[in-house]
């Protein structure tokens, strides 16, 4: 003990640091190297809920999490869809790279997005659940989180910036605004990421 | 020496001895009264079932009294009428005979899932290896003859190691047993030559012969009997005997239940009914468990107080027998019900069970697969059957009929080449245009096109349209089109989200 006060690197190891509470690549791989390098995870948390604000719909947030689907079809997990505003339309996520098999649209009134969500995160067969719920509640957000933990499935919340949510306890929290390039991702909340910061990405 | 003998330098090896096999046990349950009770006449009525033929109506089958009144089957029915005055007479009914053997076999499967039905009259069980369970072929006779006592029933038992032999002996009205194929010659040789089931111009042939009973037909040379009568008669005899394979197919119709609950008093409390519900649930999964199937949809009818009905419908997509999991499921389907009235009475219908395909569960893990299908049974379920589907492609070159919603997880995929939107709207969105330029929020840029899309002549909903991909600041990547069917007609298809 003495000695590894005696030296800095023993000191080092001995100080709590806060970015390492999230363990790294634990997260799937977003597709895109800047946003991997600024996320703590080096992709998007794995079995978390993150949280997407975004100014209007069809900004560029499904292109965002594409690769990521990619990913998670490959490995034969399915990619739900609860309640979206549009309809997901079938020959473009064929086109790109997407196997229908296991893409799965759920069509929920607003009390019971929360409730499918949660009962889909805790599916193992489940990799992505994607909801645009119109509000949520703390302890909602919460129970999300909680089951995405325990069913290692990634949850995703999208809504618009002028709604009114208060809550976040998502692990991830991300508001994407439009760019020159494509898109501006800009990380106001992470687990292990101490200052905010702003990531263009090339869609 | 025998030459063969000297080549080969090692003795002959000895016969590798037959490992013993469990010999069959068929159990044959003949009701002769089957027509009888089917129109549900008894025994003691002066009645007779009657069969029509182009000739007119024959005799079928004959209650004990009007037989001790000197009529027999196959008499003309005006000869029966004239032997007997105030008889009665009543059509025969194939199914409701077919019915009650159904309901025997159902009955029988408890004992064995090899039951096969022999119609008209007969089913037919393998009971070898329940005899173990049963304690021995004594205890299990006398199970059978205690529900068929109990029953009201008239049937003749006979029990041989040959489903044929066993038939045939129980139709002739003998209560036999016989454990080994070599006491069967003995057992069947009193039988008359019309038990085999030979069509009425053999039996003539041989009886023509001078010959009555098997005995005599199997004291023939064999070679000559299949020479003068036709193979057919040598075959049915081996198959009695056991010496020729006679295969047989358990019955697999599909089996249907159905109970209901009669409640004192009308309610629309649905705790109440939920409860009641599970009960029939309780009767449905024993039921199930006994005949070893599996359902895949229930239906509950709720009855109100003015002849209206609530049909609820419960499906899933793993077929079970697990009382909790139906439980789960209908309690989810029942708790968004909205009753209009009172409810007096609750129906459980299952139809078209399924065989149960014994599948091992892991006690430690479960098998994803299976938790997946459970998953979104519980959300059909809760949220209704449509609203959990999965977006597949069409074959068409119109966007809006270019996908379907399916319920199938099986469909394939099509390739799709074409740039198109992740996004579709449900319906097109005008879009305006100001100072000659196409507007949404901002003004609209187009940065790819035309694609000229012009199909559909062939059902009314034909589409004539050039399809953009425009930008704006303030709209993202957009997918709009222009209606050459209109003259100013811009409209927004999808998001390139």
């Amino acid at each position: 003990m003495k000695e590894a006060r005696s030296s800095p690197a023993g000191k080092h190891q001995l100080l709590w640091q806060g970015d390492t509470v999230w363990a790294k690549d634990s997260g799937i791989s977003t597709g895109f190297s800047a946003l991997d390098q600024a996320l703590p995870t080096r992709g998007w948390p794995s079995n978390a809920l993150t949280e997407m604000i975004v100014p209007y719909w069809g900004i560029g947030e499904l292109r965002l999490l594409l690769p990521a689907m990619r990913r998670l079809n490959q490995q034969h997990r399915q990619i739900v869809w609860v309640a979206p505003p549009y309809l997901p339309y079938a020959p473009a996520l064929v086109k790109a790279g997407l196997s229908l098999y296991y893409v799965l649209v759920v069509d929920a009134q607003s009390g019971s997005i929360s409730w499918a969500m949660e009962r889909l995160l805790y599916a193992e067969s489940c990799g992505m659940v994607l909801a645009w719920p119109v509000s949520l509640s703390a302890l909602e957000t919460r129970r999300l989180q909680l089951a995405a933990e325990s069913g290692g499935s990634m949850g995703v919340v999208l809504h618009t910036a002028d709604s009114k949510w208060r809550a976040a306890c998502a692990a991830l929290r991300l508001q994407i605004q439009t760019s020159s390039s494509g898109v501006a991702v800009n990380v106001m909340k992470a687990r292990g990421l101490c200052r905010r910061c702003q990531i263009e990405v090339d869609l | 020496m025998h030459p063969a003998t000297q080549l080969s330098p090692l003795p002959a090896a000895a016969p590798a001895p037959e490992a013993p096999r469990q010999t069959a046990c068929w159990v044959a349950l003949d009701f002769p009264l089957l027509a009888l009770e089917a129109v549900s006449i008894q025994a003691t009525d002066r009645a007779v079932v009657s069969e029509s033929y182009r000739r007119g109506a024959v005799v079928y089958q004959v209650s004990d009294l009007a037989r001790s009144m000197g009529i027999s089957p196959g008499l003309d029915i005006n000869a029966a009428m004239a032997v007997c005055i105030g008889l009665n007479i009543y059509p025969r009914d194939t199914r409701a005979e077919y019915q009650r053997l159904q309901k025997c076999k159902r009955w029988a499967s408890r004992f064995t899932p090899m039951v096969c039905l022999e119609p008209p009259t007969t089913v037919l069980l393998e009971v070898a290896a329940s005899l173990k369970l049963f304690g021995g072929l004594e205890a299990l006779c006398e199970q059978l003859h205690h529900d068929l006592n109990r029953s009201g029933q008239r049937y003749f038992l006979a029990v041989t190691p040959t489903p044929a032999a066993s038939a045939v002996l129980a139709r002739a009205g003998r209560e036999v047993r016989i454990m080994g194929k070599a006491d069967l010659r003995t057992g069947l040789a009193e039988l008359p030559l019309t038990s085999l089931g030979l069509t009425a111009d053999t039996v003539h042939n041989i009886k023509a012969v001078g010959i009555d009973s098997l005995y005599e037909l199997w004291r023939l040379p064999r070679h000559d009997t299949a020479r003068r009568f036709g193979p057919e008669v040598i075959r049915r005899i081996d198959c009695l005997l056991g010496a020729c394979p006679d295969p047989r197919r358990a019955d697999s119709s599909p089996l249907d239940f159905r109970c209901r609950h009669d409640l004192q008093e009308g309610t629309g409390d649905m705790t109440l009914l939920l409860s009641v519900a599970r009960s029939l649930l309780a009767r449905l999964v024993k039921f199930l468990r006994r005949v070893d199937a599996v359902a895949k949809e229930i239906y509950i009818a709720l009855y109100h107080d003015e002849r209206s009905v609530t049909h609820i419908k419960v499906g899933t997509r793993l077929p079970t027998h697990s009382l909790h999991q139906w439980g789960r499921l209908l309690s989810e389907h029942m708790q968004g019900y909205r009753l209009q009235a009172p409810v007096v009475r609750i129906d459980l219908l299952s139809e078209r069970l399924l065989p149960n395909d014994a599948v091992t569960l892991d006690l430690y893990c479960g098998d994803p697969a299976r938790d997946w299908a459970r998953s979104l049974d519980e959300l059909e379920a809760r949220l209704g059957k449509n609203c959990v589907w999965m977006p597949k492609l069409t074959a068409d070159h119109r966007p809006e009929y270019a996908w379907h919603r399916s319920n199938h997880d099986h469909a394939g995929d099509l390739p799709s080449r074409a740039q198109r939107p992740l996004w579709l709207l449900s319906k097109p969105q005008p879009l305006r245009c100001r100072a000659g330029r196409i507007w949404r929020t901002g003004p609209l840029h187009l940065i790819a096109g035309p694609e000229r899309i012009e199909s559909g002549w062939w059902d009314d909903r034909e589409c004539c349209r050039d399809y953009y991909t425009a930008t704006s600041t303030q709209d993202g990547r957009l997918w709009i089109f222009q209606d050459l069917k209109q003259k100013h007609g811009w409209y927004l298809h999808g998001l390139f989200g």
